[in-house]
């Protein structure tokens, strides 16, 4: 056998070649004669005669491949996955790439395939449906209804990925969940009851988040439920009944026609059965099965094995045993029925403690009616909890809570410091509000609570309040300050109630009294559960979440840091522990923290991946987070690449995504402002501030932060009338029941808007009142606070009251008092300027220019400085050294190649004209 | 997938062939594969029936589809020239794939003439006429020779760029790129003729 060219000989054919083809064929005759070994000196023969005879170095030689063309073409034409071919392994679909059959249905066939593309290790499910089943408007519905499921993000339910139709063939990416069916799990671990009821409880939970994004399954069975290695539960098959549903309705027979299966008679409700409309009471229904079956090995109507029609009877118009009574514990292993399905879960070896309670739970999720079952999945939560737990648990928020907020929001806003409407309170609240059911459902559960606030809002009498009918602020009032006394011997209540109350109260955005009640609520349930409890952990969120609201990030952090640390110790979901890392970050990042910041995102980012693909909605918004520490870390630009690097993720952002879109827009508009980029209009901002209210309502506080931000750079160009108009939209939008504290910052801005401009009137006992009102507190502090007492401070400069400046100036000075600001770099400049600009203005110009040195000193150390403060700040030195008599030249060149290009006109480019000439400059502190 | 999401993939795994990194290697083409399809097929609907008719012509595609993808990615230089040597490859394995699935691509059927033409003034010299998956091979084995020869074939024979362009990408004259070609023609003419099963 020939051997083939070796590369060894290959660099000696090289080598020879290109130096005899630079001879001529007489020459290279020769030396072909000689070499040696005769099987290179053939090749290299060969080769050479392939060269022309004449070497012209311009004609341009050619590889032709005929037939190459056409075969390509023809490659490229046929589709990859026809809908006549059967799927193999390793064909593709999308960016995925199908590996094994996993199973075949009427449906058609399930496969679990592998990222085609590498960029992450990735499995999913893919559900190919068959060709000759889809109808024509298949396509279209799946792009519809796509949309909606890929919303459904729960870690109880196995996402949909992708749909779509490729060659004919429609398919559903989903989720890949290894694992046993429900049924399976119970039965090979042999659980006991109470471990049966925390599994369907996990069900029921992704149920009901589900049913909160409008979507049912329609198909719940224990085939339908997997249970991956951590004992987790996903639903699989969500919505996908609903998906291929033609009309509002279901009936059984025509998803016999679309899919080609019927639905299991077994878990099904007997609307689906009948054909009625189906909806969440269906749903119920199929976990009222669920649950029987698990509680007792057997299903509630009729058997497995029996036929279709039969048990389509049975569950039409047959009993269910009590649970308790029934005895056929043989029948619970082996034998597959007649649809296919596996056998049954087995009955638990505690199943007498079904007993009453639980089959209570299951006998109402069972009704015929639908209307006499649960109405919401929530309070079959509720009751399966209750009984697992054997004590009145808080209620649901969804069900009480929330509603309790909302109407409280609502009416609170109708009361505006007025009268509240007390015939609604008495009368249509205890109607409306709690329906009887609801109410029953409460009172069972909690009945301490309920109690307590049937009382409270019975207690609108006038007469108890001195005539006049208190509003919902004064009953809350009132009743708070009996709690402790109240609930003296029932902690647990009290806690309960702190709860209920914290929430409310921040939802009033009365974060002064929201605070205290939640810093109650969280000794109170340390003491009483300890650090690690849930509801210590409940705690916690909720104060964290007033210190979110509030931008306080010191108490972000101070809460943050152990939250963090108890929820990794119990292996909290990582997507809870995620929500809080981006919280982290942002507050490190504000508060100047800004290795810990970078060390917090380092950590957080790989843990998003696992959770997210890197081209998901979810991962690319995790550049938010990042911003707030570019900008931390004065790297402006990179801050605006990355809101500009996320602008096609919100191009068209779906509809619960728009909050984020716009918060998005905003930050960018800040990035490109600062650097003075054409986009940042005016206009683009108010644009932001109209779209924030259309979709959140007017007074929002996304608008409110995206007028604070224009009326900000507004000031910092000098176009200080202009930022005063801002303010004054921005006070009218404000909701009258905010707390005062609240308003602090943004009346501070707004003063010294008001001073530059030159509307001086009544601003001096304004910067007093500020001045006193602006004490560190829960509700203001760190850098807010810091922000809002530096606005007041340049006021009094601007009025050239450097008493008053001096004053207001203090507290940022007192070192022990705030530790933090000491490591904050950025404030520690700002600070300093400031300190320099009252010197100046007392007269001492010669000690103003260490300060303000320092202030210049803070840009030169950042990568990517603020362009405009930094000439700013240049400009304040140089009037200090022009004051001072110092010379000027450099400084002001410098400040001349500091200056903005962009920059038109500006108020300080007279201050340079001023330093440079013989007279004496102006007054300009606080401008700048 | 954003342009921004797959940068680091592409040019490190280039980076990583460029070592000889299997791993990267076939990561590479799993990445590429599916994309310079998409982009291909895009480029043949666009060209509307007389591109299916006449056959698709591969230099417009790399004009328009790939230089694209290339100026995305910020290939440049030596990174450029592998990638539209990959673009080559891929589009070659589109073409093996096909006949595969239609059960062409058995050896012996179908044979393929791989003419290696100079200008027209030169006469032009044919190789034996030797199936798809005896190229495949040929080019195999090529690559392992001598990369930077493969890599010329590729570009020119299958990714459809021009003696200029690949000129403009490595730096060289146009003249020396056609002496390069000529030493990767007889190569390939070399590699084509061993017989089939040779060990090497």
């Amino acid at each position: 056998m020939n051997s083939g060219l070796q590369a060894s000989d290959w660099q000696q054919l090289s080598a020879l070649f290109d130096e005899l083809a630079e001879l001529s064929a007489a020459v290279r005759a020769q030396w072909l004669a000689v070499l040696q070994p005769p099987e290179l000196a053939a090749r290299l023969s060969r080769m050479l005669a392939s060269l022309p005879e004449e070497v012209d170095d311009d004609a341009t030689v050619l590889v032709d491949v005929p037939g190459y063309n056409t075969r390509l073409v023809a490659a490229l034409s046929e589709p990859t996955l026809s809908a006549t071919t059967p799927p193999q392994p390793g064909d593709r679909l999308g960016s995925w790439c199908l590996a094994e059959l996993l199973g075949e249905g009427g449906m058609g066939q399930v496969w679990r395939a592998e990222r085609a593309d590498g960029l992450y290790q990735g499995e999913a499910a893919i559900k190919l449906l068959r060709g000759d089943r889809a109808s024509p408007g298949l396509a279209a519905r799946f792009a519809r209804e796509r949309a909606l499921l890929g919303r459904l993000t729960h870690p109880g339910i196995a996402r949909m990925l992708d749909a779509g139709e490729q060659d004919g063939r429609a398919y559903l990416v989903l989720e890949y969940v290894p694992g046993r069916t429900l049924s399976e799990h119970v039965r090979t671990h042999e659980l006991g009851l109470v471990e049966r009821v925390k599994l369907l409880l996990e069900v029921a939970r992704a149920v009901e988040h589900a049913h909160a994004q409008l979507i049912v399954h329609r198909d719940l069975k224990p085939g339908n439920v997997m249970v991956d290695e951590q004992g987790k539960t996903k639903l699989l098959d969500f919505g996908i009944a609903g998906l291929l549903d033609d009309s509002g309705h279901q009936a059984d027979h025509q998803l016999t026609q679309i899919t080609g299966r019927r639905l299991t008679p077994a878990y099904a409700a007997p609307e689906q059965i009948t054909g009625e409309a189906v909806g969440v009471a269906s749903d119920i229904y199929s976990l009222g099965v669920m649950l029987y079956e698990l509680a007792s090995g057997e299903l509630p109507f009729g058997k497995r094995g029996l036929s279709r029609t039969a048990l389509e009877h049975a569950v039409l118009h047959g009993q269910a045993q009590r649970i308790t009574r029934s005895s056929r514990g043989t029948r619970t292993t082996g034998s597959v029925d007649e649809g296919g399905n596996e056998a049954g879960p087995g009955r638990p070896p505690d199943a007498e403690r079904a007993a009453g309670d639980l089959e209570a739970v299951a006998a109402k999720a069972l009704r015929k009616n639908p209307a006499e079952r649960y109405a919401t999945v929530g309070a079959f939560i509720d009751d399966l909890e209750h009984w697992l737990t054997q004590r009145p648990v808080s209620v649901r928020a969804e069900d009480w809570r929330h509603r309790v907020r909302l109407w409280l929001r609502r009416n609170a806003a109708l009361a505006a410091g007025a009268t509240l409407v007390f015939a609604a309170l008495s009368a249509g609240l205890a109607v409306s509000l709690w329906q009887r059911r609801e109410a029953q459902a409460a009172a069972r559960q909690s009945e301490a609570v309920t109690r307590f606030l049937t009382e409270l809002l019975s207690s609108a009498n006038p007469d108890k309040h001195g005539g006049h009918i208190p509003n919902v602020l004064e009953l809350l009032n009132k009743s708070r300050a009996e709690l402790p006394t109240r609930f003296a011997d029932d902690p647990v209540t009290h806690a309960r109630v702190l709860e209920v109350m914290g929430e409310t109260y921040a939802d009033m955005n009365r974060f002064d009294i929201a605070i205290p009640l939640a810093d109650q609520l969280v000794a109170l349930t340390r003491q009483l559960w300890g650090d690690d409890a849930p509801a210590t952990l409940r705690a916690l969120r909720l104060r964290l979440r007033l210190d979110t609201s509030l931008s306080s990030p010191l108490g972000v952090i101070a809460r943050g840091e152990p939250l963090l640390a108890a929820l990794e110790r119990r292996h909290a979901e990582l997507s809870d522990r995620l929500e809080l890392r981006y919280q982290l970050i942002v507050a490190y990042a504000q508060a100047g923290r800004v290795d810990d910041a970078e060390r917090m995102r380092a950590e957080t980012w790989p843990l998003v991946l696992q959770l997210f693909p890197a081209t998901s909605f979810d991962a690319q918004y995790f550049n938010t987070y990042v911003y707030h520490l570019r900008l931390a870390q004065g790297r402006l630009e990179d801050a605006e690449k990355l809101m500009l690097d996320l602008r096609p993720a919100i191009a068209n952002p779906p509809a619960n995504r728009i909050r984020f879109a716009l918060q998005l827009r905003r930050h960018l508009w800040n990035a490109q402002a600062r650097l003075g980029r054409p986009e940042a209009t005016v206009e683009a901002a108010q644009q932001i501030v109209a779209d924030c209210e259309a979709l959140l309502g007017p007074g929002n506080l996304s608008s409110q932060r995206m007028r604070a931000d224009l009326a900000r750079q507004l000031g910092e160009r000098g176009q200080w009338s202009a930022a005063v108009a801002v303010h004054e939209a921005l006070a009218t939008s404000l909701s009258s029941a905010d707390h005062p504290t609240l308003r602090l910052p943004l009346d501070a801005a707004a003063l010294l808007a008001r001073v530059n401009a030159g509307q001086t009137q009544g601003a001096a006992a304004e910067v007093q009142r500020l001045t006193e009102a602006l004490r560190p507190s829960p509700v203001l502090t760190g850098p807010t606070w810091v922000e809002a007492t530096g606005n007041v401070v340049r006021a009094a400069l601007a009025l050239q009251r450097p008493d008053l400046a001096g004053m207001a100036l203090a507290p940022l000075q007192d070192n022990e008092a705030q530790p933090w600001l000491q490591r904050h770099a950025a404030l520690q400049s700002l600070i300093s300027q400031w300190q320099g600009e009252l010197a100046r203005q007392r007269g001492a110009a010669m000690a103003s220019i260490e300060p303000l040195r320092k202030r210049v000193a803070f840009f030169d150390g950042l990568p990517q400085p603020e362009p405009l403060p930094r000439w700013a700040a240049q400009l304040d030195l140089a009037l200090s050294l022009r004051l001072a008599g110092q010379p000027v030249d450099q400084a002001l060149a410098r400040a001349d190649e500091l200056r903005p290009k962009w920059l038109e006109s500006h108020p300080l480019d007279r201050l340079r004209r001023e330093v440079e000439s013989p007279s004496k400059p102006g007054v300009w502190d606080g401008q700048f | 997938m954003t342009p921004s999401a797959q940068q680091p993939a592409i040019t490190e795994l280039l980076a990583g062939t460029s070592r000889g990194d299997a791993a990267s290697l076939q990561q590479l083409y799993a990445v590429l594969y599916p994309e310079i399809k998409r982009v291909a097929r895009v480029r043949l609907a666009q060209s509307g029936p007389n591109g299916r008719v006449a056959g698709l012509d591969t230099t417009a595609l790399v004009h328009e589809g790939f230089l694209r993808m290339a100026d995305q990615q910020g290939l440049q230089g030596e990174t450029r020239g592998q990638f539209f040597a990959y673009v080559g490859r891929v589009l070659r394995s589109v073409v093996i794939d096909h006949l595969r699935t239609e059960h062409r691509d058995k050896r012996g059927g179908d044979a393929i003439l791989v003419t290696l033409s100079a200008a027209s003034d030169v006469a032009a010299v044919q190789s034996q006429a030797v199936d798809m998956i005896g190229l495949d091979q040929a080019l195999e084995r090529m690559r392992a020779l001598d990369n930077g020869l493969y890599e010329l074939i590729e570009m020119i024979g299958f990714a459809g760029l021009s003696i200029a362009e690949v000129a403009t990408l490595r730096g060289l004259s146009t003249r020396s790129i056609n002496r390069e070609l000529l030493k990767a023609r007889a190569l390939l003419q070399e590699l084509l003729g061993d017989p089939p099963n040779s060990v090497y």
